[in-house]
């Protein structure tokens, strides 16, 4: 499975994917913006987006409406991870269509969970 | 009345013509000033607003970096407990390699033994049934060799391996503040800049008016000074840091607020303030626990730093409106105090005995002319009018910020009413 790990900051894109491969999880595409991602989901084939909110250019919520109105991408499964934790910032990016939220800081075993939630309900 | 008392009169009368040539003489420059002062009084005005905003800025921005640093200290801590432990652990596979090298020994030498005898049996040709016994007392210890022993050291070194690997997780978790406090001083930083743009506009305008360039300044403020530069750029969430506070329960209360949305328990397209939630709904989804998540992301201050990045271009708006309202009504306040002084007539003529009072009269009586003669405590007081001023606008301006960080118990229970 090939991850885009999406985050303007490249330790918490290195913690992420360090994170997936303690879960034997090996196949990861990087991104430091929304904008990036894009370009990226362009060019490869990603099976999952975990992304970060806040981000210059393009935040991780604009990524993830810009990602769901694509007609080729609208299906991919989507992990935000942010520092955001307000009721108002889940609901928003639940009406954007996220698949699941984790806030920071997380350990391993809550982004196997919601990676695995995630997965379960799409193989349903 | 005698002649004396008649020179003396007259001798006053004098003194009191030269006193109201005198004034004569004395009120253009009064008028100058009072245009003066009426012109820079919106101007002193301004900065001190300004100034008195930005600075209740400061200290929110100074408990800012207060938490990053002791952010910091808390994660160096946590990593450096961290490590203590892999050494131990460390410790601990080293010695079991050191037992495990023990019983290689033993069985090395127990192995070398039987082969001994049976060298030395077939060597002198002799009877090797006699030596079988040798043989099955070398192989029997070989066997039993403590291979019992060897497999717990094994599972241990293992074990302590599984501990080592979860030390490694531990500290890339404490390192995620890396992430968290750099959005936190992102927020500082992007205040600085607001300070400084503020600032510098009230440089420039100095500046730029004919009133006065500031004495002994060879480096006039342009936009080319640039005081704050991070090394990137970095969007933030202006409040990342609480969430390094010891509370469990914020991924909780998001998964019950996700499982809820999936259960269909809530209608996340329902939620404006004009739609209510069941109280009962919302108490089953956080236990109790909305206040506390409400006010452990609560604004430091106000004026606070709590609206996203996203939002600070409206907030700033609604500041800069503030602050030309305020200034505009003092500086209202003072043309109608100077306005009243009005001065009919040539200037070369005496001056009419009421012109004059009315002039002397207004000055001990208008505020705004008893800040020009720079007494502190009517200027604290007008600063202090402004301050009410401009917190009562701030506080109603405030009233219509949609930021639920600000909710109380009962304002969230009746904005989420019922389903």
């Amino acid at each position: 499975m090939r991850f885009l790990v999406v985050d303007d900051s490249p330790t918490m894109r290195r913690i992420v994917i360090n994170a997936l491969k303690t879960f034997e999880y090996n196949d990861f595409l990087e991104a430091g913006d929304g904008d990036e991602a894009l370009k990226q989901l362009e060019e490869h084939k990603v099976d999952f987006v975990i992304t970060d909110w806040n981000m210059p250019k393009v935040t991780g919520l604009e990524l993830t409406k810009a990602i769901r109105s694509n007609e080729s991408l609208m299906h991919l499964p989507i992990l935000m991870v942010t520092t955001r934790g307000l009721k108002s910032d889940i609901i928003e990016a639940l009406k954007a269509k996220v698949n699941n939220y984790v806030v920071k800081p997380f350990t391993p075993q809550i982004l196997k969970e919601k990676l695995d939630a995630i997965l379960a309900a799409l193989n349903r | 009345m005698q002649e004396k008392d008649i020179n003396l009169l007259l001798q006053k009368a004098e003194e009191l013509k030269a006193l109201f040539v005198l004034g004569q003489r004395v009120i253009p420059f009064l008028e100058e000033i009072f245009i003066f002062i009426k012109e820079i009084q919106p101007l002193f005005d301004q900065i001190n607003v300004s100034i008195q905003e930005n600075l209740k800025k400061i200290p929110g921005a100074g408990e800012q970096l207060s938490k990053v640093t002791e952010a910091n200290e808390m994660a160096t801590n946590e990593i450096m407990d961290t490590v203590d432990g892999v050494i131990f652990k460390a410790d601990i596979i080293e010695k079991n390699f050191l037992k495990i090298n023990n019983e290689h020994d033993k069985s090395l030498t127990n192995a070398i033994k039987l082969l001994e005898i049976i060298y030395k049996g077939i060597e002198k040709n002799s009877n090797l049934q006699a030596i079988l016994p040798q043989l099955a007392s070398s192989i029997n210890a070989l066997k039993g060799s403590n291979n019992e022993e060897l497999n717990n050291v094994l599972k241990n070194n293992k074990d302590v391996l599984n501990g080592i690997r979860n030390d490694a997780s531990s500290i890339m978790i404490s390192l995620q503040v890396q992430d968290i406090t750099a959005q936190q001083l992102a927020a500082v930083n992007h205040m600085l800049f607001t300070i400084q743009d503020k600032l510098g506009g009230i440089l420039k305008h100095f500046q730029n008016t004919d009133l006065t360039s500031i004495p002994g300044n060879d480096n006039p403020f342009n936009d080319t000074m640039n005081i704050s530069m991070m090394h990137r750029e970095i969007a933030f969430d202006p409040i990342a840091v609480d969430a390094l506070a010891k509370d469990g329960n914020r991924q909780e209360n998001v998964d019950d607020l996700i499982n809820a949305h999936l259960s269909g328990n809530i209608d996340i397209n329902a939620t404006s303030e004009d739609e209510s939630f069941d109280s009962n709904d919302i108490d089953a989804m956080f236990n109790g626990q909305i206040a506390e998540t409400i006010e452990s992301n609560a604004p430091i201050s106000i004026p606070s730093i709590t609206l996203t990045e996203e939002e600070n271009e409206d907030d700033e708006i609604d500041i800069d409106a503030l602050f030309s309202t305020a200034a505009q009504n003092n500086a209202t306040t003072t043309n109608d105090n100077v306005n009243n002084i009005t001065l009919d007539g040539d200037l070369d003529e005496p001056i009419d005995p009421n012109d004059l009072d009315a002039l002397f009269a207004s000055n001990n009586t208008d505020s705004d002319l008893d800040n020009s003669s720079n007494s502190d405590d009517n200027q604290s007081s007008d600063t202090e009018d402004i301050d009410k001023t401009a917190e009562n606008d701030v506080l109603s301006n405030l009233d219509d910020v949609e930021d639920d960080s600000q909710f109380s118990q009962d304002d969230i229970d009746a904005m989420f009413g019922n389903l």
